[in-house]
């Protein structure tokens, strides 16, 4: 678990996101599904592992599943529950 | 029933041009691509000589696919391209379709990257994609999966022979029922300081720096060495029953291969190059191809001493009275050593080769060595007569022994 702003966390996703796709679609940010991205289970993967990198911290592989979004990221990473989808 | 083979479509990028065309008309113009480029020490001290391709901006990879790719996969996929679009996409059951793609040495680059980060930052260096931009069949299992192939992917590895090989393997699943396309051919981009190191440790490289236009001379007197270069070559292969059935203009045949190994010594051909010989003497009699019939060689001749000796010798050996009839050529004068893809690369430009009925000069080349008698096309082009069906054999040699000749001819 790592003390992480919002704010500092969102900067970093961003860089994440443009570093893998080369481009942040229109209305990609923060709160978007990862599935409804259009990107692979690899990519996502990707994002994951350079905010890993950035942060000097692993994720447990069984929470990955359960990421969807960089606010599950940031969830996971702060220690704080990731709801569950009705 | 006999199934016959035909070439429908060719893609490349080399270190004279960015596709095929560009490729083969920049060989027949006498264009050289090879430089001096920066050491391979560390502290960068030592210049080496190099036909390098550039940013590779003209491949024009999204990033997505920068970030899954090697350097030699993104080769491979533009050539895959390429050849896919002259081929006219055809339209074919996704499991008769397969590819055979490789090269000596894929996702070398990436691998050195990867392990000069980890060094510097541990394993938070490493991301998901790391090891799939390393594995050794990236090449063709990229190809297929963007084209769909469910008839199989293959990634042959036998050194500087491994994308003949690979052709070789396509022809086969063709003749034998297995499959109606298969896509061809390989990449390699070694061009990495301790690649480089590792070959001017063996004195195999070319070390006329003074000259980049004259370092690599195969079949010259005063060869030293191969230049070491990069790219890719991939063919689309086709059963000609299948090709006349959607109408496609085949530009060239691929009548045969003969594959054989010297099982002599890890890195030095055999002197007397016997298993050489035969290589070329299979593929001829796969084909259904007598001896006189032959017009052209493409050597693989590299420019080292011992090899371009031991490849004169084989062919001599099996032409006899015939050599002095065949036009032979190297293009690793003009686009250096590929490693692994030199066969794809020298099958493609064979193909364009044929149907422009021209053998491209070997640049550099002023004298042979004594007592050799071949008839080595220099200074220009030859332009071959249309009295004639040509018919073109490739070689492709590894390390190890490695013995690789195709046999083209015109439709």
């Amino acid at each position: 678990m790592i003390s992480l702003t919002e704010e500092t966390f969102t900067k970093m996703f961003e860089e994440a996101l443009l570093e893998v796709l080369g481009e942040i679609p229109d209305g990609v940010g923060f709160d978007s599904r990862f599935s409804d991205l259009k990107i692979d289970s690899l990519s996502r993967l990707e994002v994951m592992t350079i905010l890993e990198g950035r942060l000097q911290t692993r994720v447990d592989d069984s929470m990955l599943q359960k990421i969807d979004s960089g606010r599950d990221m940031f969830l996971l990473l702060t220690g704080t529950p990731i709801k569950e989808d009705a | 029933m006999t199934v016959e083979v035909v070439v429908t479509g060719v893609g490349a990028i080399s270190a004279i041009g960015d596709d095929a065309a560009a490729s083969h008309d920049a060989l027949v113009a006498g264009r050289c691509g090879i430089q001096v480029r920066p050491g391979t020490d560390v502290a960068g001290a030592r210049p080496t000589l190099q036909a390098a391709i550039g940013d590779g901006s003209a491949i024009g990879a999204t990033r997505l696919e920068q970030r899954k790719w090697d350097r030699a996969t993104a080769f491979a996929m533009h050539a895959a391209r390429g050849a896919w679009a002259m081929a006219g996409a055809p339209a074919v059951d996704p499991e008769r379709l397969a590819v055979a793609v490789s090269g000596a040495f894929p996702g070398y680059l990436s691998l050195m990257r990867i392990v000069e980060d980890f060094a510097a930052k541990g394993s938070f260096a490493l991301t998901a994609a790391s090891i799939p931009r390393t594995m050794v069949n990236a090449q063709a299992v990229n190809i297929a999966i963007e084209l769909g192939a469910r008839g199989g992917s293959y990634a042959p590895n036998s050194a500087c022979a491994s994308a003949s090989d690979a052709i070789a393997l396509g022809y086969r699943l063709i003749v034998s029922g297995e499959a109606d396309v298969v896509v061809v051919g390989g990449a390699d981009a070694p061009l990495h300081p301790v690649m480089l190191a590792g070959f001017q440790a063996m004195r195999a490289l070319s070390g006329n720096i003074g000259e980049p236009h004259l370092a690599s001379r195969p079949l010259d007197r005063r060869r030293d060495g191969f230049v070491m270069g990069e790219g890719a070559g991939v063919l689309v292969l086709e059963a000609l029953d299948f090709a006349r059935s959607r109408q496609a203009k085949p530009m060239a045949m691929l009548r045969g291969f003969g594959a054989t190994s010297d099982g002599h010594h890890l890195v030095a051909p055999h002197p007397g190059g016997v298993a050489a010989s035969s290589a070329m003497r299979k593929a001829l009699e796969r084909a259904g191809v007598g001896r006189h019939e032959v017009t052209a060689i493409s050597a693989h001749c590299t420019g080292t001493p011992v090899g371009d000796a031991a490849e004169s010798t084989a062919i001599t050996r099996l032409f006899g009275a015939h050599t002095g009839g065949i036009a032979v050529t190297a293009t690793k004068s003009a686009i250096g050593h590929t490693i692994g893809a030199s066969g794809a690369l020298a099958a493609v430009l064979a193909c364009c080769g044929l149907q422009e009925r021209v053998v491209a000069p070997v640049l550099g080349f002023h004298e042979s060595d004594p007592g050799v008698e071949l008839d080595i096309v220099h200074g220009s082009p030859r332009y071959l007569s249309v009295d004639r069906k040509q018919v073109s054999l490739v070689n492709a040699f590894g390390f190890g022994g490695q013995n690789v000749s195709l046999c083209f001819s015109e439709p």
